[in-house]
């Protein structure tokens, strides 16, 4: 790309006044927008896309009147084309996620882009005085052009612009069907289904929710978004009625349900779930397919990414009314009676945090005596705080992985004023292959058969030489080398061509734990032989990787290496691959810089 | 002009009665393949046998079985019916199962474990029903025209199709790849042949009174994995 320079002062948006269609330049603003922008930004232009949560400092929200959209329009020019990398030094360079667009996009293109998010954030501001009372189709159409086009496309089919980018994908309402219902499975929806999805989005999904809207509005949605699939009316001229679910009040929570559900959900959940809940079971990788929006099974053991919620009668319902285009089914009354839903209900529950965890920017890392941990089943590590770092998608720069089937890890480590040990765990559902006899490992058996069934298969043959999958599953500390420690922080991208950052990567194939540098996404280098003193261990448990690092607290490279010391403040993030999932290179989740106090 | 129009159908439609086509042939495939190896169940011997066989490519001489011939489009005549399918097993009796739109199918298990039926449709209302031992079966309408794969979510060797047409008018190929269409009310059709490996061939047809022979030879298809 040619090298342009432009003077900030005094430049304006050319497709605001002048050009002649200022409604084409705002479609193909919003074009831009939701193929770039909405991961982050967020499909309400408030910065809770569905990567909002992962990167910090928290992506912009443009809807308030400080945002941008008031600003000289040249400011929001020079943010975009320079993003994180180019703010000045006070306003703590290097750790925005926003990628500088420079290169990725054209001039006009960031105009245009501007042009609609401010436009759209005006309306957004402005008082809505002329909302018109009654909710009609036409309304409906009139909203659904507007902002729901994007991703439902123009005639629903769910083929908008953020389709390639999405998953899952956006819902194709020609069907008429929708996940969260009261109906049972693969049955049309309510309009109070219908007004209760748009009200409420899709929680982790770039379906975002609509509450903001008037009601006449969303009803005036629900109206038009039933013209869009044969079905209602089909339904409505056959004088159908729908069976609606209802959900009783839950029974007390007892030690004997959550056994019974024990059971239950080892026999009829586990196939696809895990023993664990990690999405691990033995049939999910015969589901699962992500170009056709076959999705992966919940993750029982994250909570906070429940689509329909975490509360005992939400858990019901989804059981009841199973989840319709995904393989959840539905339990049936004719086969599990309410006390046994309930009991499902209560034993999920306690494969699950209470809670999300707290995000703590800053760890302590704990002092201990004597030898340090290194297998990830030490009991010590039990007594170790664990820190939650949210990974996004490295959708920065080509080439992106806009949804990494990661979305945090958990993090330990200790020192004893010699060694330092980082314990990293983080939830992938199928392990490479090629670990099998390397480390320990435990799988999800089947669902066990009724003992007059079970045959004696005695141990299950382990290939001595299994194959690995095609790219490793991999993890990545990062730190900054240690030329940079007293420095600027480099950018949590793997730094760049100034700021080296030094990265300890573990590989499931070849099997091995390194040291690198890095000097930007793309230029990576391995250490020298004599450089490299990492020690590893690693384990899978249902669903889940461990891997444990040790290293001296201080090397002889003390150019390239991190150096701790105690009392000492080191910045850490990590990078994930999940190598079955196509994840490789720059393709990989990434975390923000956390700052690590030795004690 | 409309009525003129409907007039002339009614006409032609009287004498129908008594004058209708048949359509018979058979599916052939004399290509040199390898018969696709039967499945081991493993730890679900006891529950479903030691082998299941894989019905995807079944070839008698030259006779290719399920092979599901149907004609298109709207065409008078005929009642949607009741149909079956059973999960026995642990393979689907029957493999292939064609029905005319609106009819109704009775989902039933005889086997002593569950089984996840799981149809994979859009056009019509999709099925995940889990079947534990000694269930009720379950009832299920179709309403669309539709190539349905439906599979077992627990057991990844179990596959069946469901082909839902348009009209009354459609046979499976038997044991000897043979089909016949009787009753059909003459005129001009397309019939077209589909099989869940090889893919569809089509072809127009005369039909008058009497028998009309259409004979489907799949020898230059290659089998995929799937051809919905």
């Amino acid at each position: 790309m040619e090298k342009q320079t432009f003077s900030l002062k005094n430049l304006r948006n050319p497709f605001t006044r002048a050009a002649k269609s200022p409604e084409k330049a705002l479609q193909e603003g919003a074009t831009v927008y939701f193929k770039h922008c909405v991961f982050c930004h967020g499909d309400l232009l408030d910065g809770s896309g569905v990567f909002g949560d992962r990167f910090f400092p928290k992506p912009a929200s443009f809807i308030h009147e400080g945002s941008f959209i008031n600003k000289p329009e040249g400011y929001g020019f020079w943010r975009v084309l320079k993003g994180g990398k180019g703010l000045p030094k006070p306003y703590s360079p290097w750790n925005s996620a926003m990628p500088a667009w420079e290169g990725q996009l054209t001039v006009d293109e960031v105009w245009k882009v501007l042009l609609f998010i401010q436009t759209t954030a005006r309306e957004r501001l402005a008082d809505k005085a002329n909302t018109p009372s009654e909710p009609s189709e036409d309304l409906g159409k009139k909203i659904y052009q507007d902002k729901c086009v994007h991703c439902h496309g123009a005639t629903g089919e769910g083929d908008g612009v953020i389709t390639p980018f999405s998953s899952p994908r956006p819902r194709d309402l020609s069907k008429g069907h929708i996940k969260l219902r009261t109906t049972p499975f693969g049955k049309v929806p309510t309009d109070d289904d219908l007004f209760l999805a748009i009200t409420h989005g899709m929680k982790g999904t770039t379906m975002p929710p609509w509450g903001h809207l008037s009601e006449t509005e969303r009803w005036g949605l629900v109206a038009y978004i039933k013209t869009l699939s044969p079905k209602f009316e089909k339904f409505e001229k056959k004088n159908k009625s729908h069976t609606i679910i209802t959900v009783p009040e839950p029974p007390p929570l007892t030690l004997e349900s959550i056994a019974r559900g024990k059971d239950l959900f080892i026999k009829n959940c586990s196939g696809c779930h895990g023993v664990k809940g990690r999405n691990d079971g033995v049939s999910t990788r015969k589901i699962v397919n992500i170009p056709t929006d076959a999705l992966w099974p919940r993750n029982l053991s994250k909570p906070w990414t429940f689509r329909r919620g975490v509360s005992r009668k939400q858990i019901y319902l989804t059981l009841r009314t199973g989840l319709s285009g995904t393989a959840m089914p539905r339990f049936s009354e004719r086969v599990f009676n309410d006390a046994k839903v309930w009991d499902i209900v209560h034993y999920v529950q306690t494969l699950s945090l209470s809670q999300k965890p707290e995000v703590s920017r800053q760890i302590r890392i704990r002092r201990t005596d004597g030898t340090l941990p290194e297998n990830p089943e030490d009991p010590v590590w039990k007594t170790v705080p664990s820190y939650f770092f949210p990974v996004g998608g490295q959708i920065m720069y080509s080439e992106k992985s806009f949804f990494p089937t990661t979305d945090n890890v958990y993090l330990k480590a200790l020192h004893n004023g010699d060694e330092i040990a980082f314990l990293v765990e983080w939830d992938d559902p199928k392990m490479d292959p090629f670990l099998s006899n390397l480390i320990p490992v435990k799988e999800s058996p089947p669902p066990p058969l009724p003992p007059e069934l079970q045959v004696d298969e005695g141990e299950p043959q382990v290939e001595s030489h299994p194959k690995p999958q095609k790219f490793s599953d991999s993890v990545a500390l990062q730190f900054p080398a240690a030329e940079e420690q007293n420095g600027d922080l480099p950018n949590f991208l793997n730094g760049d061509a100034d700021h080296p950052v030094n990265l300890w990567k573990w590989d499931s194939y070849p099997f091995a734990a390194t040291e690198l540098n890095a000097r930007g996404l793309q230029n990576w280098n391995e250490q020298d032989k004599p450089s490299q003193n990492l020690k590893f261990k690693a384990s899978y448990e249902y669903g889940r990787y461990s891997v444990v690092f040790v290293r001296k607290l201080k090397t002889p490279d003390t150019r390239q290496d991190v150096q701790f010391a105690s009392g000492a403040k080191v910045p850490v993030a990590v990078n994930v691959w999940n190598g079955s999932e196509g994840e490789t290179g720059t393709r990989k989740a990434v975390s923000s810089w956390f700052e690590a106090l030795l004690e | 002009m409309t009525k003129f129009v409907v007039f002339l159908l009614t006409f032609l439609a009287i004498p129908g009665i008594a004058f209708s086509g048949t359509i018979q042939g058979a599916a052939q495939y004399t290509a040199k393949f390898t018969p696709p190896a039967p499945i081991k169940t493993g730890k679900f011997k006891k529950a479903c046998g030691d082998e299941i066989p894989n019905q995807s490519l079944i070839v008698n001489g030259t006779g290719l079985q399920n092979v599901v011939v149907s004609i298109e489009g709207k065409v008078r005549g005929g009642k949607p019916g009741k149909y079956h399918i059973d999960q026995k097993n642990c393979r689907y009796e029957p493999h292939v199962i064609a029905l005319m739109k609106e009819s109704e199918l009775v989902i039933h298990s005889s086997d002593p474990i569950n089984h996840n039926i799981h149809t994979y449709s859009f056009e019509n209302d999709p099925i995940n029903v889990m079947f534990t031992p000694g269930q009720d079966d379950f009832t299920q309408e179709f309403e669309e025209p539709e190539i349905i794969k439906v599979e077992c979510d627990l057991h990844h060797w179990m596959t069946a199709w469901i082909v839902v047409t348009e009209n009354a008018y459609f046979a499976v190929s038997d044991r000897d790849g043979k089909f016949t269409i009787p009753d059909l009310p003459p005129g001009k059709y397309t019939l077209t042949a589909w099989h869940e490996t090889l893919g569809s061939i089509s072809r127009e047809i005369s039909v008058g009174d009497g028998i009309v022979k259409a004979d489907f030879d799949f020898s230059e298809m290659t089998p995929q994995v799937s051809q919905k």
